[in-house]
């Protein structure tokens, strides 16, 4: 029993982690349609500066100006990059963001060197919030979690409940309409793209504190967030967060199930016992990896529009 | 029509391009050529940085003394940039540039795509051969399956390092009988896991449960963690290295599990700095220990620093040993205008050279270096503090190296000219 | 006019045939590489630039080539009957079936979803390629050797080559004939209005899952030459840096030439053969390249080669004049400048030069680079880089080379925005 709440809870935290990181992503590729190869990188960025930002300013100082300078940075990207070559499609804007990815990440070992930096969780944040069993339960784990449900929170009552949400919907709908309304639709998609880089930056500072900080961290991330978005549904915070769940509940389950791909087999007959002993001792658990990718091709198969997405695809 | 002269155009580039191929190409002359295969850009960028620094810190001062009576050694680093098709590349570039003896040091595929290299140069070229050192690559076909006679691997395999931390922490009373064994999914963690299995007898443990997570994909570890809790075990083996290894132990640490974990790579550059408190109390089997090699050590250490920047850890001791055996080997042969690979490869099989750790020497059945290794645990009593923090590796025991050899392994079939 | 370009191609054909009597080892093994790029790179395009395709997971088919042909080889040296210089069509046929496989599983969807499912396939091959030990090798990965068949023998890297030309002057001639062939039309004209075709009569999803096959089979042949050459298969093959660099190539050298794939998997060979040994940065020049010409030649290099001898042929502009002795001196320039900045911010930033300033008491040593010192507290090392940097690039503005991004136009263009159209 304790066994299952702690892994259940792992994988709810675990989730809540991959909601803070690919929530940006949400906005700027469910919503804005910029396939943003770059968003880990922004990721990446945000330990960074925070790591730089954290002796001067101390370890909050360092989160807030990771945030605000990933913002920053997302809003020139928009302003600069993205904007020029807007009119030539998505695949010109997606082109740009996959080389930024790979500018951005040797750009980063430019200043910083190859290995992993010192960029942790300062001891007094290195406490036990509850304990379960003989697992206790770090604070910053909690946090992160917190805060991950503060940002779906503040995401969802923005876009639902307030004017700035109503245009911004009604931006990404049919932006013509909105222009000539009178709102500068220009403007509304640089913020949204400075927000959504913003919302990596800050899972980075955290992200990277808790977990590592390295030039190879965009890289190791690599494409889970648009598992999360994809399988969400483009344009789905609500989506984003199930899907998030969903992906860290099943890849922490699976650790726990000590079969075989061969035994499987076996099992059902369609191999034969040796065959499966010898060839395919594959144990499941060690396919942590590669599930949220499959659980991705099944959705896009079975249920294109994701799990909470509009009719869009 | 329009097509053909497009093709025209293009073609020019590329001659311009070729053209530039051509002079680039042309070889240079006298000194020893050695040829250094590492990646430095890419995502393995930082294994190329670990042992960029060790190559002049040798070659220096053997030229300074002389060299290979009066020829200097001349290395040159091959920049791989990580992947098997820029090994294959840059093995033929060296082999133009005149180089035949060749310093691969980068992980298994690399390596393994320097031996084939290697290995079919010699095939068609048997007047001319080549050599291959290998430096960092630790699965055991390198002296099992795949052992040759024109390749030498200097550094240890999971085997040689399970080995020679279980006997420690045994003889210390640290071990336990509680074994978990928590392995990257790839030939090394598959080795260790094997490791773990074979030894269980004769260091009296039992293994009470396995688990194997994909390399540099997981981010959370605390599943891992929570499994490996519920087999209670004593101490933890693990071959993981880089991200994953820190993301075990801040996982472990944060979750409040108290046990031991045992790995090889724990001493990586930025490792101790990233992992913070939770490495404390972390064993690793150590190449280099200064500490454990008292003044020579120390001094050795100091030298390297002063140099470098940094202490010589992880594979830096690798390619340390790798160039003081090279340069030792090539000292000892006669005089003459060019290197007899032969010649070379018997004064490496023969050569002795004291290092702060004792002696170094290289095995003839299978070219595995017989080396000796310290076990060393994670803690704010080290005498040298690394990465900037409060810890450092403090030696448990310093083993000879015949203390941490392993039996030849009996699929190594070398064949001798 | 028309006889220059003659000339040329008898001069490039003529290289080609006398390459490896003149170039050294290094040089073929460079040419060798550079033709199973651009072969790959064309197998590539047939998908993105010919059907609109984007595949972001082709190193898949790229890597089932090479091992396939692996195995054919090690058949071949225990007796098989295939002739080695048919090797390729190993991996040809082994990339055709498997990209039929993938092919039908991507075209269930199209655009960004297209992109996400080829992703999660090549991911899921690489996971396989990682654990299934018995088959790929593990770590180590497989390794064979060429067999001579016949009279040929296949044992220098002279025949390797001299095979390699032939398959790819074999793949360009298909290739080119496909494009003009009625299949390609259809493909082109699903790229341009699925609908239209669809109601022509034809099965669109059939069409794209064929295309699929063949840019498949096209990657299978480059990765089966490139068992050949290196004679080795690792599951490295697999991983996202070569679905990364066909797409690098493709876009540089201009995904809507038939040619653009193959200039741009020659310069950035080339590039990084030669660069790697230069420099620890020069993914980092490849990166500033690649968005440099995204954003300012869309078409890419050979968009802008095309373009260039249309307005030769309208008589809008000389073949050469003065503006592009200048446009190159700018060029340089603006190069100079920004090696300049970046390689002396990497080593004042690195650990070797931290040792140095640490044991020479506190001097900042200066910074060695293109055969001059540079200070790194002098302004005019960071005037001359940046400097450097920011006059050649408005002079390539103002010249015209580069287009104006509309940041930098005066009255700036209402640029559509909004999700628009998804391919």
């Amino acid at each position: 029993m304790e066994t299952v709440v702690v892994a259940l809870l792992n994988g709810v935290i675990y989730g809540l982690l991959l909601f803070m990181i690919s929530s940006g992503l949400t906005l700027i590729f469910g919503m804005m349609g910029i396939l943003n190869f770059a968003h880990a990188s922004f990721y990446m960025l945000g330990a960074y500066l925070a790591f730089t930002a954290v002796t001067i300013f101390g370890f909050w100082g360092g989160i807030l100006i990771g945030t605000l300078g990933v913002a920053l940075i997302g809003f020139v990207c928009e302003r600069y990059l993205l904007r020029h070559v807007r009119s030539f499609g998505h695949v010109q804007e997606l082109l740009l963001t996959f080389g930024l990815f790979f500018a951005f990440e040797e750009l980063v070992k430019l200043f910083y060197g190859p290995y992993a930096v010192a960029y942790s969780v300062p001891e007094s944040l290195r406490f036990a919030a509850f304990t379960i069993g003989d697992a206790s339960y770090p604070f910053f784990r909690v946090l992160i979690g917190a805060t991950a449900i503060v940002m779906f929170a503040a995401i969802f009552c923005l876009l639902r409940f307030t004017r700035i949400g109503l245009v911004v919907r009604a931006a990404v709908l049919n932006p013509d309409m909105v222009r000539a309304l009178g709102y500068n639709v220009s403007a509304i998609f640089s913020a949204m793209f400075a927000v959504g880089a913003g919302l990596a930056g800050l899972a980075g500072a955290m992200g990277g504190a808790y977990y590592t900080t390295s030039p190879n961290m965009a890289t190791e991330l690599g494409v889970i967030v648009f598992v999360v978005v994809v399988v969400g549904g483009l344009g789905s915070v609500g989506g984003a967060l199930i899907a998030s769940l969903l992906i860290g509940i099943l890849v922490n389950a699976v650790v726990y199930l000590d079969i075989t791909f061969g035994q499987i087999l076996a099992t059902i007959g369609l191999v034969s016992q040796k065959t499966a002993s010898d060839l395919l001792a594959v144990p499941l658990s060690s396919t942590a990896g590669v599930l949220p990718f499959l659980l991705m091709l099944l959705v896009l198969m079975f249920r294109p529009q994701g799990i909470a997405g509009d009719d869009r695809a | 029509m329009k097509s053909i002269r497009l093709f025209a155009l293009a073609a020019v580039s590329g001659l311009a391009m070729s053209a530039l191929a051509l002079g680039a190409g042309t070889a240079k002359a006298d000194p020893v050529k050695v040829a250094y295969l590492t990646p430095k850009t890419g995502p393995l960028a930082f294994i190329g940085a670990m042992y960029e620094p060790t190559v002049d810190f040798v070659a220096k001062p053997f030229n300074a003394a002389g060299g290979w009576n009066g020829n200097p050694l001349q290395v040159t680093i091959y920049d791989d940039a990580g992947t098997t098709q820029g090994a294959a590349d840059r093995f033929k570039q060296a082999i133009a540039d005149g180089a035949r003896i060749f310093i691969g040091a980068g992980t298994s595929p690399l390596a393994s795509q320097n031996l084939a290299d290697i290995q079919r140069w010699n095939q068609r070229n048997p007047d001319d051969p080549a050599v291959l050192l290998i430096v960092g690559a630790e699965g055991l076909n390198f002296t099992g399956k795949d052992c040759n006679y024109y390749s030498f691997r200097f550094t240890t395999t999971p085997y040689i390092r399970q080995n020679a931390l279980a006997k420690v922490m045994k003889d210390k009373g640290m071990l336990g009988e509680r074994i978990y064994s928590l392995q990257p999914d790839y030939t090394m963690g598959r080795e260790m896991e094997a490791a773990s299995d074979e030894n269980a007898k004769t260091y009296g443990y039992e293994v009470v449960g396995k688990a194997r997570h994909d390399v540099f994909k997981i981010r959370d570890f605390s599943p891992f963690i929570e499994k490996a809790r519920g087999a209670k075990p004593d101490t933890v083996f693990t071959a993981s290295s880089g991200s994953d290894l820190l993301l075990i132990l801040q996982a472990a640490a944060a979750s409040g599990l108290k046990t031991k974990f045992a790995g090889m790579f724990l001493d990586e550059p930025g490792n101790l700095a990233s992992a913070g408190a939770a490495a404390l109390g972390g064993y690793s089997a150590q190449i280099f220990n200064a500490e454990a090699g008292g003044e020579a050590g120390d001094a050795y250490r100091a030298a390297f620093n002063t140099a470098t920047g940094r202490d010589p850890v992880a594979f830096m001791s690798n390619g340390l040993i790798t160039m003081t055996m090279l340069t030792s080997a090539v000292k000892s042969l006669p005089a003459g205008s060019k290197i007899n690979i032969k010649q070379l490869i018997t004064a490496l099989e023969n050569n002795k050279v004291e290092w702060p750790m004792g002696t170094l020497s290289m095995r003839a059945q299978d070219h595995q270096l017989q080396l000796p290794l310290v076990v060393s645990i994670v803690s704010k009593d080290a005498k040298h503090k690394l990465d900037g923090t409060d810890m450092g590796f403090q030696p448990v025991k310093l083993l000879s190296a015949e203390e941490t050899s392993v039996p030849v392994s009996a699929e190594c079939k070398m064949v001798r000219p | 006019m028309k006889s220059i370009f003659y000339i040329l191609i008898a001069a490039l054909a003529g290289f080609l045939i006398v390459l490896p009597y003149v170039g050294d080892l290094a040089s073929q093994n460079l040419a060798i590489k550079v033709m199973i790029a651009a072969i790959f790179a064309l197998g590539f395009n047939l998908l993105w630039g010919q059907a609109g395709l984007p595949s972001f997971g082709h190193a898949a088919y790229y890597g089932i080539g090479t091992f396939a042909t692996i195995y054919a080889m090690e058949a071949i040296d225990k007796g098989g009957f295939l002739p080695t210089p048919l090797l390729p069509l190993v991996g040809a046929a082994a990339g055709f079936a498997f990209g039929l496989i993938a092919g039908w599983f991507a075209t269930i969807r199209t655009g960004v979803y297209f992109a996400m499912i080829t992703v999660a396939l090549a991911e899921l091959v690489s996971a396989i390629a990682v654990k299934w030990e018995s088959v790929f090798g593990g770590e180590s990965g497989l390794r064979s050797i060429r067999s001579d068949w016949g009279p040929f023998a296949f044992q220098t890297t002279t025949s390797v080559y001299y095979l390699t030309l032939v398959w790819a002057i074999l793949v360009m001639l298909f290739l080119y004939w496909l494009q003009g062939s009625p299949f390609g039309l259809i493909v082109r004209g699903i790229r341009e209005r699925e609908l239209r075709v669809k109601f022509l009569g034809y099965d669109a999803r059939k069409v794209k899952t064929l295309v699929f096959a063949v840019s498949a089979a096209v990657s299978g042949l480059a990765g089966a030459l490139l068992a050949i050459s290196d004679e080795s298969a690792n599951m490295v093959l697999f991983q996202g840096a070569g679905s990364a660099f066909v797409v690098l190539n493709t876009v540089i050298g201009g995904a809507n030439v038939f040619f653009g794939p193959v200039i741009g998997a020659a310069l950035t060979t080339c590039f990084g053969y030669f660069g790697a040994n230069l420099s620890h940065f020069w993914m980092f020049y490849l990166g500033v390249a690649f968005v440099a010409t995204v954003l300012f030649a869309p078409e890419g290099i050979g968009g802008a080669i095309v373009e260039r001898v249309r307005q030769v042929r309208a008589g809008e502009r000389a073949p050469l004049d003065l503006s592009d002795v200048v446009n190159l001196a700018a060029l340089i320039l603006a190069i100079v400048g920004l090696i300049i900045l970046v390689e002396v911010t990497g080593t004042i930033c690195s650990e070797s030069y931290r040792a140095a300033v640490a044991s020479g008491q506190g001097v900042w040593p200066a910074v060695r680079l293109m055969g001059l010192s540079f200070n790194p507290f002098s302004p005019l090392t960071w005037i001359a880089g940046v400097g450097g940097l920011l006059l050649g690039t408005w002079v390539l503005l103002k010249q015209g080379l580069a287009k104006w991004p509309s940041f930098l136009r005066r009255a700036e263009l209402a640029h559509p925005v909004g999700t628009g159209e998804t391919k």
